[in-house]
């Protein structure tokens, strides 16, 4: 048993940081927005918010104070002794992922941040560390892995420059290994993938980056407008003339800058980026800024999503998800892997990634009864939408019939996803792993393994039955389930499925045997 | 076509059908008293004429859902099937849309019991059954069967598996 630690001091920077921010609107509403108003909302409003901040302040040492934590043999122990006394248990095993963000504060004391997420639901589902030193960081990873004497080597890298000025890694190829020297003991971490200048490229194309800029370029023209009406004592000739240059200039400025804004907001985000591996974890490690770094165990991994939007698909690009029990929805970007792979390299790069998952090349297609069924399955959108149309009735161009257009786009925009989706929607299986390819403009392919799969279910509804169809829908853990379902296979298929989840139960009665013992 | 997945066997209490007839009965007849007033103050303050509309409407769906609710009863007795086994909780239900549920005993979190009034008056009770991500409900089993599947789930489902 160790003993219990204070959390590293910089935790107070930080808490005082997150103060600061949160409070800093009120201060500005109700001191310089609404400062000279007395009214008495306002007048002790002041006196509370300057109350509740040095409250606020004050307790944040406390807190420090009071919060320790014990890194056990088996489990991590949090103890807050505040008003009232908590005690957390966080059993290693449970922790699912584990993530560190580095803001430019954190590098300038040469701290890092580490969150722990379990897949526990509700407030203390993760267990954050503001700041700690990035030695103890990496040894609470290391306790998280059962790996005591190991290293892992799991320093928070930034992904090496001279390979990222090399450019894409060689297909199928892990090209670089990092052999790292810690504590005497040598480990190896292969590097799969590391963001080049192509690739940063084609990303700003595809994610119309570009775009960020037309809200600020328009009213930088319109303003140049108003400058430019001001003239009007000059000939029209030359205000026509003027005019020109002016557009031709302030279009060639727009677009530069367009260009120049894209990709640079585009490095910012995906610019430095790795993606590392070693027998048991992945690494995902990116960010110019603010450096984030995600890691998980690789059975730890629920499931594979590739995504394609519409745009992607026309580039060839793939986005990569690693699905994984925990967290909370709005950081589910950092589990992704790069988000513009091109399709070949996001395939390869699973394989090499994840031992177990291969994407299967061939798919069977759905049969084409299906195709009538989806296509003429009642759209309630569709439906609610013109009844709305159909009495509010809007004329934004000055014709009356414009609902009924805009209905039939509608049923068009439905129709036309439809059959893009049947066209899409493939299915396949093996001995241990099972792969849905799914979605109408934007595709899905999920890739799953038989024994990460909660439960089943194949279900037919009347005109399913008729034709022979059914579907099949499964769950896997993520926040805290994800459900996954394929419409309109056949039904023999379904059976098959329905047979081979019950078939998992083979290998998990000599688990249980193995765990008797 | 149907047989190809083996189904499960056991079946509900006949009893169901009761509760259900009373339970959607006492509903019905609920709504109809609803619909009643309402019908009554729209004749009294003389309402926009849609108002009318829209309780006519709404009588011939509520005519038509109690009448479907007998068929229902007598048809969701007749299409649930359940069954357990060490690695597996089976449950199979729907004539219209028809469900078939594989779930391991592994994944199962907790088995509870639960009894309303009319489910009393039959003495009858019904099981939860949380996993991680749902809740599966047997709807009506007689007494002792009720307790019996509950604690043979509870046995199950303390195998660990990670």
């Amino acid at each position: 048993m160790e003993a219990s630690r204070r959390f590293h001091p910089f935790m107070m920077v930080f808490e005082m940081g997150r103060l600061i921010k949160n409070s800093l609107f009120f201060f500005v509403f109700l001191f310089i927005i609404k400062g000279g108003s007395d009214s008495w909302m306002f007048f002790y409003g002041r006196y509370a918010l300057v109350g509740l901040f040095i409250f606020s302040l004050i307790s944040i040492p406390i807190k420090w104070k009071s919060r320790t934590y014990t890194l056990e043999e088996k489990t991590l122990q949090i103890t807050r002794r505040y008003l009232t006394t908590t005690k957390q248990t966080v059993p290693y095993s449970k922790v699912q992922h584990v993530k560190r963000k580095n803001t430019w504060l954190h590098r300038m004391f040469r701290v890092t941040s580490l969150t722990l997420e379990t897949s526990v639901q509700g407030e203390e589902s993760s267990i954050k560390f503001p700041a700690l030193d990035v030695s103890e960081a990496d040894k609470i990873e290391r306790k998280i892995e059962h790996k005591k004497g190991e290293q892992p080597s799991s320093e928070f890298h930034p992904p090496a420059s001279e390979s990222a000025e090399e450019g894409m890694n060689v297909l199928g190829e892990t090209t670089k290994i990092d052999t790292d020297e810690v504590d005497g003991e040598k480990v190896d971490r292969a590097v799969h993938f590391t963001s080049s200048k192509k690739e940063i490229i084609k990303a700003s194309f595809t994610s119309f980056s570009f775009l960020a800029i037309i809200p600020l370029g328009a009213s930088l023209l319109s303003k140049m407008e108003d400058f430019h009406w001001e003239s009007k004592t000059e000939g029209v000739l030359s205000t026509i003339l003027d005019s020109v240059l002016l557009t031709v200039f302030a279009v060639t400025v727009f677009i530069l800058a367009a260009v120049v804004l894209g990709i640079g907001r585009t490095i910012v985000k995906y610019g430095k980026y790795e993606i590392a591996s070693d027998p048991d974890k992945i690494y995902i490690t990116k960010g110019f800024v603010d450096e984030s770094y995600f890691s998980i165990t690789k059975e730890k991994v629920q499931a594979v999503l590739i995504e394609q939007t519409f745009m992607k698909r026309l580039m060839g690009l793939a986005g990569v998800k690693l699905i994984c029990a925990g967290g909370s929805e709005e950081d589910t970007d950092v589990s992704s892997l790069y988000p513009f792979l091109s399709v070949d390299r996001a395939h390869l790069l699973i394989e090499e990634l994840l031992p177990g998952y291969k994407v299967q090349g061939h798919m069977e297609r759905l049969p084409k009864q299906a195709f009538w069924v989806r296509l003429l399955r009642v759209s309630w959108l569709g439906i609610i939408s013109t009844v709305i149309l159909f009495f509010v009735k809007p004329d934004p161009f000055g014709f009356e019939s414009f609902w009924v257009m805009a209905s039939v786009l509608l049923f068009v925009f439905i129709g036309v996803s439809r059959i893009l989706n049947y066209y899409h929607s493939k299915y396949v299986m093996d001995e241990s792993a099972i792969q849905f390819q799914f979605g109408g403009f934007t595709s899905h392919l999920f890739l799953t393994k038989r024994e990460k799969l909660l439960e089943v279910m194949v279900s037919r509804n009347l005109f399913q039955k008729k034709l022979g169809l059914a579907s099949v829908n499964m769950v896997n853990r993520e926040n805290p389930v994800r459900h996954t379902s394929m419409d309109d296979v056949p039904n023999a298929w379904a059976s098959e499925f329905y047979e081979w989840y019950r078939k998992r139960e083979n290998k998990i009665r000599g688990e249980n045997k193995r765990r008797a013992l | 076509m149907q047989t190809i997945i083996s189904s499960p066997t056991k079946q509900l209490s006949k009893d169901s059908v009761k509760v259900w007839v009373i339970s959607e009965t006492l509903i019905n007849v609920t709504g109809f008293i609803l619909l009643g007033v309402l019908f009554f103050l729209d004749s009294h303050y003389s309402w926009y004429g849609w108002a009318t509309w829209l309780l006519i409407a709404l009588t011939i769906l509520s005519v038509s859902g109690t009448v479907w609710s007998f068929f229902k009863a007598v048809l969701l007795y007749k299409h649930w099937r359940y069954d357990v086994n060490e690695e597996f909780l089976q449950l199979k239900s729907g004539a219209l849309h028809e469900e078939h549920q594989l779930i391991p005993m592994t994944k199962i979190q907790s088995v509870s019991t639960h009894q309303g009034p009319l489910l009393r008056k039959y003495q009858l009770y019904s099981i939860k059954i949380h996993t991680m991500g749902s809740i599966h409900v047997i709807p009506a089993l007689p007494e002792a069967v009720a307790f019996e599947l509950r604690n043979q789930i509870a046995t199950y489902a303390k195998v660990e598996e990670e």
